[in-house]
């Protein structure tokens, strides 16, 4: 019985390190931005997530353009989920055009990992509240 | 006349003697009848295999088309453009009637207390259902 418990405590000593080495995590940012070219952009709806499951959003903020400064509108339970859809329409008179920073993802990652989403489907919606053609541009904070 | 169907017999003596000796018709003549009888005959109609089956499909495709773009199909909540979608797209058309109907009225219809048909809870619940992960958006 005594010889049981050693190899049982040896064996925890051998798996516990591997198993922290596995759990450490980062924390960091994703900032958003939507290029939509010569378009004035009035609204947007971004539909993705990331492949690696391990990767948590952990927090949403507005992005630096005045236009979007507000949070965009995001459902709680995606936080939880590996898919997430945000929506964004513009605030006040000034549209921006050319790459607009509409949001920054905070989120929680393995250390070590480049996390980066997926575009499921992104829609940018121009001045007369028409689709217009645009591509997501992300870029990763620091890490912490 | 005949207070009854006669006798097959009773009435062919009776028709020999009221036409009596009557002339043969002429060879010409049985020839004429029964060139008119001939051309009078009416023809066969010839049933034409495709028919039955475009038939069919007339019928299926009009019953689809029916029952796809049916007037009477109410078209999705919040699917403001009607283009068969909830999306950011209805949510702007949205904000943008009310911007309208702001300026219009001279006063803010977006404010508490608005008396509008379109409030700014409206424009709120239809962007939680675009970026509800539990319905999705089409």
């Amino acid at each position: 019985m005594r010889r049981l418990s050693w190899l049982s405590l040896g064996l925890v000593l051998l798996v516990a390190p591997a198993a922290h080495a596995q759990t450490a995590r980062s924390f960091g940012t994703i900032e958003l931005s939507i290029d939509s070219s010569d378009a004035e952009l009035s609204g947007w709806q971004l539909s993705a997530g990331f492949s690696d499951p391990e990767v948590q959003i952990v927090g949403i903020e507005g992005g630096s353009d005045p236009a979007f400064a507000d949070p965009p509108r995001y459902d709680p339970r995606a936080l939880h989920g590996h898919r997430i859809i945000l929506a964004a329409l513009a605030v006040g008179p000034a549209l921006p055009s050319g790459t607009t920073a509409v949001a920054r993802l905070h989120i929680e990652f393995p250390t070590g990992s480049h996390p980066e989403l997926e575009v499921l489907e992104l829609i940018a919606v121009d001045r007369d509240g028409q689709a217009t053609p645009a591509t997501l541009v992300q870029q990763n904070g620091e890490e912490r | 006349m005949y207070d009854e169907f006669p006798d097959p017999q009773r009435l062919q003596e009776d028709l020999e003697q009221v036409l009596g000796d009557a002339p043969e018709p002429s060879d010409l003549l049985r020839a004429r009848v029964l060139d008119y009888a001939a051309r009078r005959q009416p023809q066969p109609v010839r049933r034409r295999a495709w028919r039955r089956p475009a038939l069919a499909a007339v019928a299926a495709a009009a019953v689809l088309t029916l029952l796809l773009v049916r007037p009477d199909r109410a078209p999705l909540d919040g699917d403001l453009n009607l283009d068969g979608r909830v999306d950011i797209l209805d949510a702007w058309q949205l904000s943008h009637a009310m911007q309208i109907r702001a300026k219009r009225d001279g006063q803010d219809q977006t404010g508490p207390g608005a008396t509008g048909a379109i409030t700014p809870d409206d424009l709120d619940r239809l962007l939680q259902r675009i970026v509800s992960v539990g319905e999705g958006t089409s």
